[in-house]
């Protein structure tokens, strides 16, 4: 990667992390149509590269919300114990993803860029808050659907996080910062999990993955920063309106 | 079975501890994936650091946490340690 690509991907990656922390999702439902649109990486690397990132991502989120109020508290025990069904999941897809054609990859990346976009929109309508402790029904459909989630992050790098909170709110009935604090705690071992095994088949280049890193973690602060000043409904127009945008994108490069 | 703690369950010093740890390893890792730019012999470590961070944090749990999460938090550790041992150690 020479210096010319070294900024683009740094800038990139900088508006990608704006716009995730902004938004809410994290980086990498931006982070991988950027990379693939722009030729830094293949599908399936910017998949793992994505997944590098989320590692960070995750663990500069723990420690805001580690500091945050009783609140914004993560619940570090149900973090753990969603842990291995994220991991087995994320393992899993990791694994098959490598069986996919990249057309296919991106088509279904695609799809589940218009499946947030829903659930986002979906979450403050079945927003009741619930914090009796989960019958074992409701626990159960909590794992499978974690086991899903960890298989979507480790099939299209996404953080698993735009899956996993709307999971706790809808399912659990948690709310929604107490929802947002667990996952950036849990993300990051099926992150790493997944990582590591697209890791073993095709080596990562880690100046992509340092680059990418020094672009998303700044821009994923300031984007957390002007959320707070954003109106909700603006923002969630927004994120519809790009999902769309590269859900489409997604699906018509990998027609090609 | 209960699978929602109160959010007071878990001691706020300690998790406080703990996630600091696991950013101070996060950033360890970026500036050893930084120094790679520079010294490629520094690659692989730098991943190693990166795929750590997890190990890391259960690590701190273990440490730190008490009763069940402590048990939670060597499961987590031991399936990082397989999960990602295996991967990079199938990679060569």
């Amino acid at each position: 990667m020479d210096l010319t690509q070294a900024l683009i991907v740094v800038v990139g990656s900088f508006g990608v992390g704006v716009l995730g922390g902004l938004l809410g999702v994290g980086g990498g439902v931006f982070l991988v149509p950027f990379l693939v649109f722009f030729d830094v990486a293949t599908p399936k690397m910017a998949v793992a590269i994505s997944l590098c990132c989320v590692i960070c991502t995750s663990a500069a989120a723990a420690l805001v919300t580690g500091r945050a109020g009783s609140e914004g508290l993560a619940r570090l025990s149900t973090a753990l114990k969603l842990e291995p069904a994220l991991v087995a999941g994320a393992v899993l897809a990791s694994l098959l993803g490598r069986r996919f054609d990249d057309g296919a990859l991106l088509i279904g990346f695609g799809i589940l860029i218009l499946l947030v976009a829903a659930l986002i929109r979906l979450r403050r309508r079945f927003s009741a808050v619930d914090d009796a402790p989960w019958s074992p029904t409701r626990l159960a459909a909590v794992m499978v659907l974690a086991f899903l989630s960890g298989g979507a992050s480790g099939l299209f790098g996404v953080g698993g996080g735009v899956l996993v909170v709307p999971t706790l709110v809808l399912v659990g009935r948690w709310p929604l910062k107490a929802a947002a604090a667990t996952s950036s705690l849990c993300l990051m071992t099926s992150a790493a999990a997944g990582a590591a095994v697209h890791h073993a088949h095709a080596p990562l280049p880690v100046d992509v993955v340092a680059a990418v890193m020094f672009g998303v973690l700044p821009g994923g602060a300031l984007g957390a920063r002007l959320q707070r000043i954003a109106s909700e409904a603006v923002v969630e127009a927004v994120f519809t309106g790009l999902a769309v945008v590269v859900a489409g994108l997604s699906v018509w490069r990998g027609l090609q | 079975m209960s699978g929602a703690p109160s959010p007071q369950a878990m001691d706020p010093g300690a998790l406080r501890r703990i996630t600091t740890l696991t950013a101070l390893a996060a950033a360890f890792a970026g500036l050893v994936l930084l120094g790679a730019h520079f010294c490629p012999a520094l690659a692989t470590p730098g991943l190693v650091v990166l795929f750590g961070v997890p190990l890391v944090r259960n690590l701190a749990v273990v440490v730190w946490a008490r009763g069940i999460d402590r048990w939670l938090g060597m499961l987590g550790a031991l399936i990082v340690t397989v999960v990602v041992g295996g991967a990079l150690w199938g990679s060569g």
